[in-house]
């Protein structure tokens, strides 16, 4: 069987982004081998500009570059300044865009309009990115439907645990009825933390911020807008709802006390921030899940459980976060579309 | 015919004895039995699983015996009698003022409450409730959208089983 070129325009090299050249430096040789799949990377862009070579780029050197200097367009030789991600579109030579730029939940940009461009130069289009799949996530996949290009975005719900795929193929068949899980490793960080240890929020928030495992301003994670979206993104996708953010009934985990987790635990309780997509509502709250149940996952993990008509409950646990753990599963979006238009 | 029942009898000795002795005597016969140590309820009763057998009649005089015996009947062949909800009150205020939302939550049509349990803050003005309730048949979710307004009216935050 020949092998097939595929090659990416990759937006966005932050720690998803580093992660995709990572993972396809490390994997190159194993894709062609397993799937017939030869994946290059033809254009990088970051917010100083970009890196663009027909021929494919040296994806070590452009890590390296962006670890040296902070800056894309300091690649050698293919290094180019003052672009945006629109120009990169025009200027690269692609068949498949990875956008994987800072998730905006205001208006969904620059991600929305880089994604359209793209599908309208019939390119197939990976996403990371939970912003316009969670703003207008109907004008996405008609877009995608009107150009006749594949959009995929499993990077965009739970990392690395398969939640977009799980219910399409391996589900296929079956209604999705409900949908509960655990959706940020954030929030379920500092209030396993505070289960375990008998802490108070403020300074469990610190020690995240401190890890590394909650953002600088945590805003986004700790009042539940990133489980929002992401379960926005599952009811359009999975349950067939048109629904935006502004939907969702939201609360978050700011104001749970070490008192109310130390009373919950008495009786073998945990407070989760828990999304759901039920009985034609979508909720993120906090809520009471047994010890021992499924949904009493530690740390920074993630679980969803799909209630199904055929299959009843299936849960599915995994890591949510992570550089590599997000470009595994923007790979395996990679390799679904390369497979499908080999055949 | 045959009756699959469980049921919450209290950890004490001779209570399903009590139960059963009456059943048998109406002619009913009693072939499994199995008992939920591990799995206690708020209140501290123990479920138990228990098949009946005999005629429409023997069987129906057998039920009514036992809720004439002011037991908890939670399953009858699997359909829901009777079922339990933990939640968590919490708000910034005074022990008085969490207590008074308690009593209207009490004072629903159709909603028992089977324990209560009240954690204080240092400052004594962030109370932290953990209610367990208990609702007939199927009418669970109508009793936690009632609780919802009541907590959204005197500004708590209501946390649910999920």
């Amino acid at each position: 069987m020949t092998v097939k070129k595929m090659r990416l325009c990759v937006l966005g090299f932050g720690a998803v982004g580093q992660g995709v050249a990572n993972v396809i430096s490390m994997k190159h040789e194993e894709l062609i081998e397993r799937y017939n799949l030869d994946i290059q990377i033809t254009a990088i862009a970051d917010r100083s500009g970009a890196a663009i070579n027909p021929d494919g780029l040296d994806l070590q050197l452009a890590l390296d570059t962006k670890y040296e200097t902070g800056k894309i367009k300091d690649y050698p030789e293919f290094g180019v300044s003052d672009v945006d991600g629109l120009e990169v579109l025009d200027m690269a030579e692609y068949d498949c865009l990875v956008e994987a730029t800072p998730t905006n939940i205001d208006d969904g940009e620059p991600t929305q309009s880089n994604i359209l461009k793209a599908m309208n130069d019939k390119k197939d289009v990976v996403t990371s990115n939970k912003g316009p799949l969670a703003l207008n996530f109907k004008t996405l996949v008609d877009a995608a439907k009107d150009n006749d290009v594949k959009f995929r975005f499993e990077a965009s719900v739970g990392g690395a645990m398969p939640v977009i795929n799980t219910a399409r193929q391996s589900l296929a068949g079956n209604q999705i009825q409900s949908v509960q899980g655990i959706l940020n490793g954030t929030t379920n960080y500092i209030l396993s933390r505070m289960a375990n240890e008998g802490t108070e929020y403020e300074p469990t928030l610190k020690e995240a911020q401190e890890l590394g495992i909650a953002e600088t301003n945590p805003y986004q994670d700790v009042e539940g807008l990133d489980a929002a979206c992401k379960i926005v993104i599952i009811a359009n996708s999975l349950m067939g709802w048109d629904v935006s953010l502004k939907d969702v009934s939201l609360h978050g985990i700011s104001d749970i006390t070490s008192n109310a987790v130390q009373l919950a635990l008495k009786d073998g309780y945990l407070i989760k921030l828990v999304a759901e997509a039920k009985d034609g509502k979508l909720t993120v709250a906090p809520m009471l899940v047994k010890q021992g149940s499924p949904f009493a996952v530690n740390g920074t993990l993630n679980v969803i459980n799909f209630k199904t008509d055929l299959s009843d409950n299936v849960t599915v646990v995994g890591v949510g976060a992570g550089s590599i753990e997000t470009a595994s599963a923007i790979l395996s979006d990679i390799i679904s579309i390369g497979k499908a238009n080999t055949n | 015919m045959r009756l699959k029942l469980l049921i919450e009898l209290p950890d004490t000795p001779g209570q399903l004895v009590n139960i059963l002795q009456p059943l048998s005597s109406f002619g009913a016969n009693v072939s499994t039995i199995i008992h939920e140590h591990d799995n206690r309820t708020a209140d501290g009763k123990i479920p138990v699983h228990f098949t009946l057998d005999g005629s429409k009649e023997i069987l129906e005089k057998g039920v009514e015996f036992i809720r004439g015996q002011d037991v908890d009947i939670v399953e009858i062949d699997g359909i829901l009698q009777k079922e339990t909800q933990t939640f968590l009150l919490l708000g910034n205020i005074p022990t008085a003022d969490i207590m008074q939302t308690v009593h209207k939550i009490d004072e629903l049509e159709d909603v028992k409450i089977s324990s209560v349990d009240l954690n204080i803050g240092n400052n004594l003005q962030e109370s932290v409730c953990k209610i367990v309730i208990e609702t007939s048949e199927n009418n669970r979710l109508e009793a936690i959208n009632f609780i919802q307004d009541i907590a959204d009216n005197d500004n708590l935050v209501l946390i649910k089983e999920i």
